[in-house]
Parts: C-alpha cells; sequence; structure tokens
C-alpha cells in the first residue's frame, strides 16, 4: 500500500503546483502530472500495485480538472499498461527512449480528447501550439518524475518488484 | 467405481494447481480489464450527464467532488498563507499614503456622485434605473474558487459552495468585472464551474454600442471568439461585449469583454471578433453564483427533476427571459 499512498500524495502536491502556477505560464507550459507519474510507475511499479497506484493518480486528475470523471482514470490506466509493455521491447530506462515515448503517449492522449470532441479543437490552429509547449513540458519532466517514482518505488516489497507486471503470453510451460 | 474415483482424485491437485497458476498470471490482466471497465462506465455515464446537461454528480462522483474541495483548500494553504502574509506586510508599508490618497479619490468620487444623481433625476430616469436594477438583482451566493484545471484542455475552476447552499447546475457564476462561467456540477459541499475560457462553452452576445449580435465561444486559449451573424455588422476594436440573455442562460447585460481584433470576414459566412476577457481568469479567487437559472436550463432541468427552489432562484421579472 505504501507506494500506492506515496505516489497519490506525490501526484497530488504535482497537480497543485501545476495548478498554483499555471496562471502565469503559457497554456499547456506546465507537464501533465498524472500522464508522467502514470508512465513512470509503469517503469518502476509493476503488478496490482502499479496498476491500482496509476488508475488512482488518473481518478485525482480527474478530480482536479473539468474533464468528465472517468477520463484521465483511464488513460493513465492506458500509459501504464504502455510503459509496461515499452519497458523492456524500448528499453525505456533510457532517456534517449524515454523522451519520445513520453512524447508520443502525450499526443496520443490529445487525439483521444479530440476524437472525443473535448477540450482541444482539431481545426484551431492554437491547438497545436499549446500541444507543441505541452509536449515539450511533458519530455523535460518524465525523467525527473521517473527519477522520483523510482526511489519512491524502490523501497517496494522486492519479489513484488522482480515479478513481471504483465504476462500476456501464455506460452511458458506450467510445469 | 473405485478406478474412477482414483482417476478423478489424482486429477484434483493438478487441476487446482493449475487454476491457482492460470489466476496468477490473469490476476493483472483481469485487474486491468475491470478498472478500465470502471472507467469507462463512468466517463459514460458522465459524457451523458454533460450532453444533456443534468449532471448533479451521482453517488460515487459525488463523493469523490466532495472530497477534492477539503484536500484542495489544505494543499493550498501553505501557498495562501504566505501569499496573504506578504501582502499585508506589503500593504503596510504603504498603508500611509494609501489613505491619504484614497480619501482624496472618496471625495472626488462623492463629487462625482452627486452630480450624476442630480442629472439622472432632472432627466427623470432614475425611477426606471431603480427599478431596472430590481429586475436584474439576483441573490448571489460567494464563493471562494478552492482548485484551477490541471489539464491545458479542460478551463475550469472547482468552487466550495455546493447543492447544499442552493448552488446547481445551469447557474451563472460572475465576479464584479463580469462573466465567468456556467456551473456544471455539483455535490453537497462543491461545485465545478465552467469558464467562458473553455472550449465547450458558448454565450449569445451582444455589442454594447452597435446591437449587434453573436456568440461568443472560449477556444480553450486565455482569449475569447465573438462570431457575429452579420457580416457587415459594425463591429469596432474597443467595443464591450455583453450577455444578450437571448441564449436562456446567463442574465442580460452582464459584461463577457472588449473587442481587441475584428478579423477580415474573407470567405466565411460569420464575421469574427476576438475579445479579451472581462475577468482575469488567471486571478479568480472569490466569485458569485448567481442563484437563478436561465428558462431554457430550467426548462432542462425541471425535466430531470432539478428545479430550484422558485423564491431563491427565480426573482420577478426572470432576467434574460
Amino acid at each position: 500500500m505504501r507506494p500506492i499512498a506515496v505516489s497519490f500524495a506525490l501526484a497530488a502536491v504535482a497537480s497543485w503546483l501545476v495548478g498554483a502556477v499555471s496562471p502565469w505560464l503559457p497554456r499547456g507550459g506546465l507537464p501533465d502530472p498524472a500522464l508522467l507519474f502514470a508512465i513512470a510507475l509503469g517503469l518502476h511499479l509493476p503488478g496490482v500495485r502499479g496498476a491500482i497506484a496509476a488508475w488512482a493518480v488518473g481518478w485525482q486528475a480527474d478530480l482536479l480538472s473539468g474533464s468528465p470523471l472517468g477520463l484521465f482514470s483511464f488513460t493513465c490506466l492506458v500509459a501504464w499498461v504502455a510503459a509496461r509493455l515499452g519497458e523492456r521491447q524500448l528499453a525505456l530506462a533510457r532517456p534517449v527512449a524515454l523522451v519520445p515515448f513520453t512524447a508520443a503517449l502525450t499526443i496520443a492522449q490529445a487525439a483521444l480528447l479530440v476524437l472525443l470532441d473535448l477540450g482541444p479543437a482539431a481545426d484551431d490552429p492554437r491547438t497545436l501550439p499549446v500541444l507543441v509547449v505541452h509536449v515539450l513540458a511533458n519530455a523535460i519532466a518524465v525523467s525527473f518524475v521517473s527519477r522520483l517514482v523510482g526511489a519512491t518505488a524502490s523501497g517496494a516489497d522486492a519479489a513484488e518488484a522482480q515479478r513481471s507486471g504483465l504476462r500476456f503470453d501464455a506460452g511458458a510451460p506450467l510445469r | 467405481m473405485p478406478f474412477r474415483a482414483g482417476v478423478a482424485k489424482s486429477d484434483v491437485a493438478p487441476a487446482e494447481f493449475l487454476m491457482r497458476e492460470l489466476l496468477e498470471r490473469l490476476r493483472v490482466p483481469l485487474l486491468l480489464v475491470l478498472l478500465a471497465t470502471l472507467s469507462l462506465i463512468v466517463l459514460a455515464s458522465d459524457r451523458r450527464a454533460m450532453a444533456r446537461r443534468a449532471d448533479e454528480r451521482g453517488l460515487l462522483p459525488g463523493i469523490l467532488i466532495e472530497l477534492a474541495v477539503p484536500v484542495q483548500k489544505a494543499l493550498s494553504l501553505p501557498a495562501e498563507l504566505a501569499r496573504t502574509g506578504w501582502g499585508r506586510y506589503v500593504a503596510l508599508l504603504d498603508v500611509r499614503s494609501d489613505n491619504e490618497r484614497l480619501r482624496a479619490r472618496i471625495a472626488e468620487l462623492q463629487e462625482e456622485n452627486l452630480q450624476y444623481r442630480e442629472a439622472l433625476v432632472e432627466s427623470g430616469r432614475l425611477q426606471r434605473i431603480a427599478e431596472m436594477r430590481t429586475d436584474f438583482e439576483a441573490p448571489m451566493r460567494p464563493a471562494q474558487v478552492v482548485g484551477q484545471d490541471v489539464s491545458p484542455w479542460f478551463r475550469s475552476v472547482l468552487v466550495d459552495r455546493g447543492a447544499g447552499d442552493g448552488v446547481r447546475s445551469g447557474m451563472p457564476v460572475v465576479t464584479e468585472a463580469g462573466v465567468v462561467g456556467l456551473v456544471t456540477a455539483t455535490s453537497p459541499h462543491a461545485g465545478r464551474a465552467m469558464l467562458l475560457l473553455d472550449a465547450q462553452s458558448a454565450v449569445d452576445a451582444l455589442v454594447q454600442r452597435s446591437r449587434a449580435r453573436g456568440i461568443v465561444r472560449g477556444d480553450g486559449t486565455d482569449r475569447l471568439s465573438f462570431e457575429f451573424f452579420v457580416r457587415g455588422d459594425d463591429v469596432q476594436v474597443g467595443d464591450i461585449v455583453i450577455t444578450s440573455g437571448f441564449g436562456g442562460v446567463y442574465p442580460k447585460g452582464l459584461r463577457i469583454g472588449e473587442v481587441v481584433e475584428v478579423e477580415p470576414p474573407g470567405e466565411r459566412l460569420l464575421q469574427r471578433a476576438v475579445l479579451r476577457p472581462a475577468v482575469d481568469f488567471g486571478r479568480l479567487e472569490q466569485i458569485f453564483v448567481m442563484l437563478w437559472r436561465g428558462p431554457t436550463l430550467d426548462l432542462l432541468y425541471e425535466g430531470f427533476g432539478d428545479a430550484p427552489e422558485r423564491a431563491d432562484a427565480q426573482p420577478q421579472g426572470a432576467p434574460g427571459s
């Protein structure tokens, strides 16, 4: 429970900071704490605890945003799964892989909002600059958040931390 | 029979082991499916509510919003204390000069006020203005902004007044400067207001000077877009845009913003102007919820059994209707 609670508390503080600083910065100029924490949790906290933590962080973003409830909890869960799947295949521990991965997820999230007709308007020329700034902000902040969550999760149960979080393949023999 | 029993007995352990192993392997995927389904169910129900604009929150989302207010208040307390403490200290430094300046200003304003009163009495309009003022008055509930939107794609604020204070979805939110937005969700002690800047916001409006009519839309940025219906309409930079009351959502005459740019019409059917909002959305702290709901929204909400108490929420000569 400790990593979940600590992640939730850290994400809450990050969200509060973003909410407090946002009036003084250009739109989109601050990172999306929920998305970054979900990605970082995917890298550092596998298993049931990681999934629940990412989902809880998403719920928190739902509460602090004008989005329909459930939207960010869903996208954070998807981001966590993507990070788990990409952790080994893309070697996301390296910043050179993590940064573009985060940028891609940020764009995918914005695309989902456009598809749902929420928030950004695809035909508005002002959407693109906001998206670009937001992608940059997320890309810059993701390594820091990842290290923060990594340090938090290092105290987690070793057995749980070593277990592979997602095993969709059933190829390994059972006995 | 003994042979069959023997076979069954020997099969039990591997089957149990198999099942346990399978559950162990599928534990996380099953949890993911469960959590994702739960999120999508809440998202779908919330979207439906938004679509029909009748979204007093259900039990679970209501509890979550209720919890957000004390959490946000607690989180913002240190910054608030530092800000007010610093503000008071700085204010003390200038208090003497401010007092002198304000006394002079009060004297000026009293004189000015007297002149205006005289002029109004002379023209016989004072009574009419007093009547109009009565017509436009609706009970106001002060509220504190406790949370800003953390997503760059949505523009909303969380306030510390909810259904328990008479606040209902569809009620306008204002400050002394002008329109802030609309209450879109409430729980017993908290509410969420969508700002005019939100991409989903649209207000029927008119130019105060020329009475040119159009729609003010948010586009997610810090400016508003004013699309007016007739291409030849007289809209100039510096014009003040107010609510028209035609949409049946906001009372007539509330200030929305000032025209800062009129875009050339080009090929478009509607001409467009850019507005600077009257309200400084970056510095929202204290707002007022008008305990009044326009006829359009009232009709919608009454269908969902959410009629506000008439005495409070529908003053005589409802503005904007």
